[in-house]
């Protein structure tokens, strides 16, 4: 324990240097601005901005970026609660109850809880990362492809729990969904599937294509369908932020949001993308009132939020402990290393101790940063929704247009975002929801990977999955959580069929 | 048909308008657009945009990086065999889209070799051969036997991925047959190596210097002709008893087809400039890439080289596409 | 709910238009479409699982669920659907495709476009876009769209140094 005090004392005295805190707040301000954006998310932004970074010491380039990245995550989250828009597959739950909130007239309350919730995750994956770095990264490698298609198969259970309505078409759209993550080239033998010979799907679909469509476009199109609701909605701007009790009420999800988190932030192939989807299944699950998930329960933002900001930073840990990436930002910050004359592996704790430290202290710092960013623009986010309705959603669309045109400089995408905005549209008025086809689309592409993968390890051999204990007692977790969801769920679903007819 | 015809009309028109300017030294006169047929983050797009820095210097005008990911990197080719020769559009190439797609597609639609004229190469970067705790050999020669013995398993960045190809090519030059598990991208390959649920693996050389550095993994050879600078214990293929094997990935310059003598001289000596420059050295030697000296001419005679060896290996190990 | 029958006239009438009804159908016809589309991958090969095994297995779920469904609907009721809201879609609809074929032109075969570039087609999807409400000003929304468009220019060209055209007819790019 003392050692981890040294080294974050060391870490922030090299991060608490005026022009450091500097570089944090900028990247957060930076990623915060970006995140916003729909479409354009930190990738780009930091693909960008890299050459620039080359003017900078590596561990100020590292903390400004780095703070783009966490602060990206946080703006995404903002868009998801205020328009429907999730930028990113993690950003699907907070959309589901945080934009529920804000129709209600809680937009400033679900703003605020997702801050603090972020906060005080991202505090205690920091002081994690710091305590236990390396018994963390020997976690993450003993999930190979059977462990992790075990893991996929519990998230498709998580899938169902999330549903409000009916069972089956819980259950059919997360088919579509998968069935969507097949279209492009296959993995393994580069046959090309359900493209229907369209050039364009050769490489399959873009989440944010698909989660812009279903959530943002259909949403709007709800709005213009039903004006004289939306307007109802509008003219009423609750609380901006919330009281000490409600965020007392809500640590119990925030802390469990947290754990879920910071252990799935660390698997390889961005595991973290689970945790939000997890808390929100568990947050449900133990709620005394699960029937006020899906129209504005705050344990259904606190929850999946925090499990999102606690996943974003421990998912720094391979990239810190082995120098593996396990997402696309994290590539980046293996070549902003590399720039700076840093080889990112193993070896950097203990001949850069100065910069692993200093960039594990700059993510706290890196929280600070966001909620002194955040809680102030609550308000103008939430003046933004007084707008009229009428010249608020042009503004929208065409902030979608652009920002999924510059995905690939191409506009094909900005149709299929179109078309995806329609079929949306028609889930919404066939009574399916969106999420578990998000959810279904994500895990799709990973497990028929990590099936195959499994399948070629071991040679055709199926016992793969039930021969390493880790896979073997996810598989049986996920068998009695389904069956745990579906034996209240049966009878619970034939009491709403019931109140309908 | 119709349209391509168009396409070249209309280019022959404006080739002949930036000849007029470029013979008043009036080029650039707007931005360059430097097409990347990768997303915003990857390798290619970093080399891409610090040369694109460079180059702006050294042009005295505007270079846009303009990512057009898509169709397995084939819709970069396209656009930029669809966009004017005037110097305006250019593209850097790698090998994947540049000579192994035209053996995988069948129905491509704008062939690299009709469609484009290279303008200059810029690196040749190498791979290693690394194994993991699953197979603790200490030789490319031992990896050989094992594999004689046993079918191996080795993970790639990809399908048709250089990674994978270069993997393809040591077994058939060594004569072994090993199992091979596709990955999306080298990371979660390399986070399986590192693991011990795979053998092996052909890798570029910064996704696991770092691992090797840190004696997570094992680095038996170099697919280069020479050792590599910053690990210099590394011997090279031949030496460690495997003749004849070589392989790399390279990134050029390349423009459309029919681009002005004067222009395509001009971005060839730049690109030379440029590669003077010593952070694009830095960063080229980071990736384990040798700036290159080839020009337009040899650039051509190289890539039509390299088209023929990786045509043969897709061949012999059948893989296709589509 | 917001679905259930209140204005229009009712599309059909009866069980064939209640909404659980359409619902099975749709999930047969996206079933069957993905079926069609994936028939002649392989479903094995010498690892085990071919490329068609996920997508046909997952095509032939979504058919039964669809078959289910319809099952469902006849036994227990759900509210009929009501009208589609054309104005809405076709004006939505038609924004993003008029910013998809502006921006940088189109050209396939009899139809061409030249590259109009954020400063034609960001205004155009904008006003366009507005018209799918009854209650859009169209004041208001010319200057919306001028507004906007130019705050976008200055946000995402020279901002975020996004490679988008801004008037490719006038300035080259």
């Amino acid at each position: 324990m003392g050692d981890v005090i040294g080294n974050l004392g060391l870490g922030f005295s090299v991060a608490l240097t005026l022009k450091n805190v500097a570089l944090c707040f900028l990247g957060c301000l930076i990623g915060t601005l970006v995140g916003v954006l729909p479409g354009v998310g930190p990738v780009a932004t930091i693909a960008i901005l890299l050459p620039i970074t080359m003017s900078l010491d590596p561990i100020g380039a590292l903390i400004m970026l780095a703070g783009i990245y966490y602060g990206a995550q946080y703006g995404g989250s903002t868009t998801a609660i205020l328009v429907n828009i999730p930028g990113e597959a993690t950003a699907v739950v907070t959309a589901l109850d945080g934009h529920q909130m804000a129709r209600n007239g809680e937009a400033g309350l679900a703003l605020g809880l997702a801050a603090i919730g972020s906060f005080i995750a991202g505090t205690i994956a920091t002081l994690l990362i710091a305590a236990l770095a390396a018994p963390m990264t020997k976690l993450g490698l003993l999930f190979g492809p059977s462990e992790y298609f075990a893991l996929m198969i519990m998230g498709l259970v998580f899938a169902v729990v999330l549903a409000r309505g009916s069972v089956l078409k819980a259950v059919a759209m997360i088919v579509f969904g998968v069935l969507l993550s097949c279209v492009g080239t296959d993995l393994e033998t580069g046959r090309e599937r359900l493209t229907f010979g369209v050039h364009h799907l050769y490489d399959g679909i873009e989440f944010v294509v698909i989660a812009m469509g279903l959530f943002g476009f259909a949403e709007i199109l709800k709005n213009i369908a039903d004006p004289e609701k939306r307007d109802v909605v509008r003219a009423r701007i609750g609380r901006l932020l919330p009281t000490a009790a409600e965020i007392r009420g809500n640590l119990a999800p925030i802390l469990r949001g947290t754990a879920l988190g910071s252990v799935l932030g660390i698997l390889p192939g961005n595991g973290a993308i689970l945790a939000p989807f997890a808390s929100y299944a568990i947050e449900k699950r133990v709620s005394r009132q699960p029937e006020t998930f899906g129209k504005g329960a705050q344990a259904g933002v606190a929850g999946p939020e925090s499990a999102n900001n606690a996943g974003a930073q421990t998912s720094f840990i391979p990239l810190l402990t082995l120098g593996l990436p396990p997402n696309a930002v994290m590539a980046l910050m293996v070549g902003a290393m590399l720039i700076q004359g840093i080889v990112p592996g193993p070896q950097v704790i203990d001949r850069n101790p100065q910069l692993f430290w200093g960039l594990i202290a700059s993510m706290w710092i890196g929280n600070v940063m966001l909620l002194i960013i955040n809680l102030p623009l609550i308000g103008i986010w939430v003046r933004l929704l007084a707008v009229p309705y009428r010249l608020l959603f042009p503004a929208i669309v065409l902030f979608c247009c652009i920002g999924v045109y510059s995905l690939s400089n191409d506009a094909t995408a900005v149709l299929m975002t179109g078309l995806f905005g329609l079929i949306g549209y028609a889930l919404y008025r066939l009574d399916f929801e969106p999420a578990p086809l998000a959810l279904g689309f994500v895990l799709g592409k990973l497990l028929e990977e990590k099936l195959r993968q499994a399948l070629i390890i071991s040679n055709g051999d199926p016992t793969t999955f039930v021969g390493s204990p880790i896979s073997a007692s996810l598989l049986g977790l996920a068998v009695f959580a389904l069956a745990l969801s579906l034996l209240p769920r049966v009878r619970r679903g034939r009491d709403t069929a019931f109140k309908e007819s | 048909m119709l349209t391509r015809r168009h396409v070249l009309l209309g280019g022959s028109v404006a080739s002949m308008l930036a000849s007029s300017a470029i013979s008043q030294g009036a080029y650039p006169t707007k931005p360059i657009t430097l097409i990347v047929s990768y997303a915003a983050g990857g390798g290619t797009d970093a080399i891409a945009r610090i040369f694109a820095q460079r180059l702006e210097t050294v042009l005295n005008g505007r270079v846009v990086v303009e990512n057009r990911p898509g169709a397995a990197a084939n819709l970069g080719t396209e656009a930029v065999a669809a966009a004017a020769p005037d110097g305006y559009t250019l593209l850097i190439g790698n090998q994947g889209p540049m000579v192994v797609n035209p053996h995988l597609f069948r129905r491509l639609r704008s062939d690299p070799a009709t469609t484009l004229d290279p303008i200059a190469l810029i690196a040749d970067a190498g791979l290693i051969v690394v194994v993991g705790p699953r197979l603790p050999v200490a030789t490319l020669g031992d990896l050989v036997r094992e594999a004689k013995n046993r079918q191996l398993v080795y993970g790639s960045a990809g399908n048709a991925s250089a990674s994978h190809l270069a993997a393809l090519l040591l077994g058939q030059v060594a004569q072994f047959n090993a199992r091979h598990v596709p990955y999306r991208g080298a990371g979660p390959a390399l986070n399986d190596l590192v693991g011990g649920h795979i053998d092996f693996m052909v890798t570029t050389i910064p996704s696991a210097v770092g691992l090797i550095e840190g004696r997570q993994l094992t680095a038996l050879a170099v697919t280069t002709e020479a050792r590599f600078p910053s690990l210099p214990n590394v011997p090279t293929a031949q030496e460690a008893g495997v003749a004849g094997y070589t392989a790399s990935a390279w990134y050029g310059l390349l423009g459309p087809r029919g681009l002005p003598a004067a222009i395509r001289d001009r971005l060839e000596s730049a690109t030379r400039e440029a590669l003077r420059d010593s952070t694009v050295l830095a960063r080229l030697s980071d990736d384990g890439a040798i700036p290159s000296r080839k020009g337009a001419r040899e650039f051509a005679e190289f890539m039509s080289g390299e088209r023929e060896r990786w045509g043969q290996i897709v061949r012999a190990a059948n893989i296709t596409l589509e | 709910m917001a679905d259930v029958s209140d204005g229009g006239p009712p599309a059909a009438t009866g069980w064939m238009a209640s909404r659980d009804f359409v619902a099975g159908l749709a999930l047969l016809l996206v079933g069957g479409g993905a079926l069609l589309g994936s028939m002649e991958l392989p479903v094995k090969t010498s690892s085990g699982v071919g490329s068609g095994l996920l997508p046909i297995s997952l095509s032939l779920i979504m058919m039964a669920l669809g078959l289910a469904q319809i099952g469902l609907s006849w036994r227990s009721a759900s509210p009929t659907l009501s009208g589609w809201p054309w104005r809405g879609t076709s004006a939505l609809i038609g924004a993003i495709v008029v910013f998809a074929i502006t921006i940088r032109g189109v050209n396939l075969g009899p139809l061409q476009l030249p590259a109009l570039g954020l400063v034609i087609a960001g205004p155009l999807t904008v006003f366009v876009a507005g018209l799918a409400t009854t209650d859009a000003r169209l004041g208001q929304l010319g200057l919306l769209s001028a507004g906007l468009s130019a705050f976008c220019l200055l946000l995402f060209r020279y901002g975020l140094g996004q490679p988008i055209p801004v008037a490719p007819w006038l300035i080259g790019y």
